[in-house]
């Protein structure tokens, strides 16, 4: 009982140590943070808003890239303007940004600028300690949040920080504290559940460093450069880990290839009046680049599903196999805008180990940028009367390159045991 | 002078010919005629009928008759100017002219009409339906993963085979009110055979389209066989139905293929920039033993993608212009 007790006392006051802690961190740090609007120059309304703060005494203000990718996307149509904590407005001006870690870099002007400035953690905090998440959600004026640092989240090709605490929309790119007031984060939003990401100070500190005022015509050849060097790190990386391989069935598949893509199985055994029996491994990065609010890329998904039956006839289970490998969605969301439509390839394929697959692949290329492409592909094995391995894999945003040298190894990459 | 009489029903066939060696003849109910009608609307001696020495043709002249006569509906004219015309007495119709009158030419017997005899048998009707029906059936039947019941699938089969006879029926129809021989049978056969065919061809198509990586050429042509064939089948019911000349048939067949190939070919050509957030391709997978082609290795279908870059590219550019 006295234990209990003092587990309680330990945790309350911990809880008000926290409470005050946020309050003087708020207090003292208000100056620094803003909201961030973007302005439709037609109407002069915000169309949609989110946080920033400064980092130094010159005017550098760090924020999202989400935040700010319309004016990035229509830089005539928009504009980029603050609102401090006395209610002043002033415009900003865009240096640069990193899309791939969804970070930009403002500048502010002499008029808008505060006397407080927050500084760049030296290292992460220890796992456990307590973090402060700052910014403004919903409009209605800034927040603090408190949570926990739980480290980097694993299984992350991108590296984000975990945080328990919630952030909510519009608290993006907002900064994230330690107890000293010192950036270790910086806010993305999420869903609104009890977990949050972050993006963890070296992606912070390599903005900075990398400091230039981008002009307006640069910026899609700027996106270019950094999906090129990303997708290539990405496709480089996947290319050379081991793939583990798993039976499923009677085929031999990539389980796991990768440690930053997750994958989950599946089955229909518990479904009933069903004429086949199916298994499946799905695997996701489950990590998304956002390029503007209808596209996003750096998607991987690669799945396999073995099909057998007894109930149907060889003829009958063909004509499920077809249907099964119909349809195909690509991994990513995307519109005419941004991308052309598919173009298709198919034809009866043997792999290098032996396997006969009818292999369909496809591809769109991005508009707006030189060799990219969203790559999809499903094929269908045909080797036995009444079993067929069906593989699949969909890339978003890669070069001609990769997407041969991944279709290439993947395509060779399951056997029959 | 010879006269020629007919008698005429009323929806002008002849019912009786007539051939005088008289340069005038008399036309009435009385038995002292030459013609005699039995029609209570003519008179004993209704008319008499007279060649014109100076200008050798007909005059038509009423022997005060109670009903009058009419030539060619009318009741003005007196001479007779063509062998079509006309002369209506009372409720009898009938046409009077010489008897040098010409015939039309003599129409060969059609060599096609007897070697397609056979179309017209009941059993090999019956066969071709029964061909038909077992086709639809077991297409139902291996298209199915649910297990369907029999009875469903003879329900289907039967509305197809119901929705499809609509076609023979219509032509029987048709040449029915042309006054024509029905060839209803020959219709039926022609329809199944022409299913039949279609049917084999979709098969034909799917059979390639697996073996083949060309899977447009080979949609293109199997497109443009199914387009021959449907002339050949309309061709032939306008055959069965009408005797017209080839040259019209010909036409008719031509202009009922263009009008349903533009229907086929219109998505191809209107809306071919639309966006689509799915790919499309061909998913045809059929059972191994079907496999006839060798598969290429997967080292030479990777290395193909280089057209599938190129086309984007051309497309990129395209949609800049």
């Amino acid at each position: 009982m006295r234990s209990f007790l003092f587990i309680v006392t330990v945790f309350f006051s911990q809880t008000a140590f926290s409470q005050q802690t946020a309050q003087n961190l708020f207090n003292q740090y208000r100056p620094a943070l803003y909201q961030i609007q973007m302005i439709d120059k037609e109407s002069g309304n915000k169309s949609s808003i989110g946080s920033g703060f400064l980092v130094n005494g010159i005017g550098d203000m760090v924020s999202n890239y989400h935040v700010i990718s319309d004016y990035v996307y229509f830089p005539d149509k928009y504009r980029i303007q603050y609102l401090d904590s006395n209610g002043n407005t002033g415009d900003l001006t865009l240096q640069t940004f990193d899309v791939i870690n969804d970070l930009s870099l403002l500048k502010i002007d002499q008029q808008g600028l505060s006397h407080t400035s927050l500084q760049i953690a030296n290292a992460l905090p220890l796992q456990g300690s307590t973090i402060f998440s700052l910014g403004n959600p919903h409009d209605l004026g800034m927040i603090v949040v408190p949570g926990t640092f739980n480290g980097l989240k694993k299984n992350s090709f991108y590296q984000r920080i975990h945080f328990t605490g919630s952030i909510n929309p519009g608290m993006s790119g907002g900064p994230a504290v330690n107890e000293n007031g010192q950036v270790v984060g910086v806010n993305v939003a999420t869903a609104g559940n009890q977990i949050g990401f972050l993006i963890p100070l070296p992606k912070v500190a390599n903005l900075l460093a990398a400091k230039q005022t981008l002009e307006p015509t640069q910026y899609k050849a700027h996106i270019q450069q950094q999906l090129h060097d990303n997708q290539k790190a990405m496709i480089e990386k996947l290319l050379s880990s081991n793939w583990q391989t798993g039976m499923l069935g009677k085929a031999s598949i990539p389980e796991q290839i990768s440690d930053f893509i997750t994958c989950w199985g599946g089955s229909n055994a518990s479904e009933k009046n069903v004429s086949f029996l199916s298994v499946s491994n799905r695997c996701r990065i489950g990590e998304s680049i956002f390029l503007n609010g209808k596209l996003q890329t750096g998607e991987v998904e690669i799945e396999f599903e073995w099909l057998t039956t007894e109930k149907l006839n060889s003829v009958q289970f063909h004509n499920l196999i077809s249907q099964k490998i119909a349809f195909t969605r690509p991994g990513n969301p995307a519109t005419k805008n941004d991308v052309t439509n598919y173009r298709c390839q198919q034809d009866l394929v043997q792999n290098a180990r032996g396997m006969t697959q009818k292999s369909v692949l496809c591809a769109r290329a991005y508009k707006d940028f030189e060799d990219l492409f969203d790559v999809l592909y499903i094929s269908a094995s045909n080797d036995f009367n009444q079993g067929s391995l069906i593989s699949h894999f969909t890339l978003s945003g890669v070069s001609n390159e990769s997407m041969e040298a991944f279709s290439k190894h993947f395509m060779d990459s399951m056997s029959w045991q | 002078m010879a006269v020629v009489v007919e008698l005429l029903s009323k929806d002008g066939k002849v019912i009786q010919h007539y051939l005088l060696d008289k340069s005038s003849i008399t036309i009435g109910r009385a038995y002292d005629n030459d013609i005699r009608i039995e029609d209570p609307y003519v008179c004993p001696h209704h008319l008499k009928v007279t060649e014109n020495e100076e200008t050798g043709s007909l005059d038509v002249v009423d022997n005060g008759s109670l009903n009058g006569i009419k030539i060619n509906g009318k009741s003005v004219a007196q001479t007779l100017s063509s062998f079509d015309d006309i002369i209506t007495l009372g409720r009898s119709r009938i046409r009077v002219f010489k008897q040098c009158q010409n015939v039309a030419p003599t129409v060969r017997l059609s060599a096609l009409e007897e070697k397609i005899e056979w179309l017209d048998m009941r059993r090999v009707c019956a066969f071709f339906f029964s061909v038909f029906i077992a086709m639809i059936g077991s297409k139902y039947y291996l298209n199915s993963i649910n297990q369907l019941e029999f009875a469903v699938i003879v329900k289907i089969v039967l509305t197809v085979a119901a929705t499809a006879s609509i076609w023979p029926l219509a032509f029987a129809l048709l040449s029915k009110l042309a006054k024509k021989d029905t060839h209803i049978v020959s219709q039926f056969t022609l329809l199944w055979i022409f299913l039949i065919a279609s049917e084999l061809l979709d098969y034909g198509q799917t059979f390639l389209q697996f073996n083949s990586s060309a899977v447009q050429s080979i949609y293109w042509f199997i497109l443009v066989t199914k387009g021959v064939l449907f002339f050949a089948f309309l061709w032939f019911a306008l055959f069965f139905a009408f005797h017209q000349s080839n040259g019209l048939r010909n036409g008719i067949a031509a202009a009922g293929t263009i009008l349903i190939s533009v229907y086929t070919l219109s998505p191809h050509f209107v809306n071919t920039d639309k966006f689509h957030q799915n790919p499309k391709y061909n998913p045809t997978v059929l059972v191994p033993a079907l496999r006839f082609a060798e598969a290429s290795n997967s080292n030479d279908f990777v290395k193909r993608s280089s057209n599938l870059v190129n086309k984007l590219q051309k497309d990129k550019r395209e949609d800049k212009d």
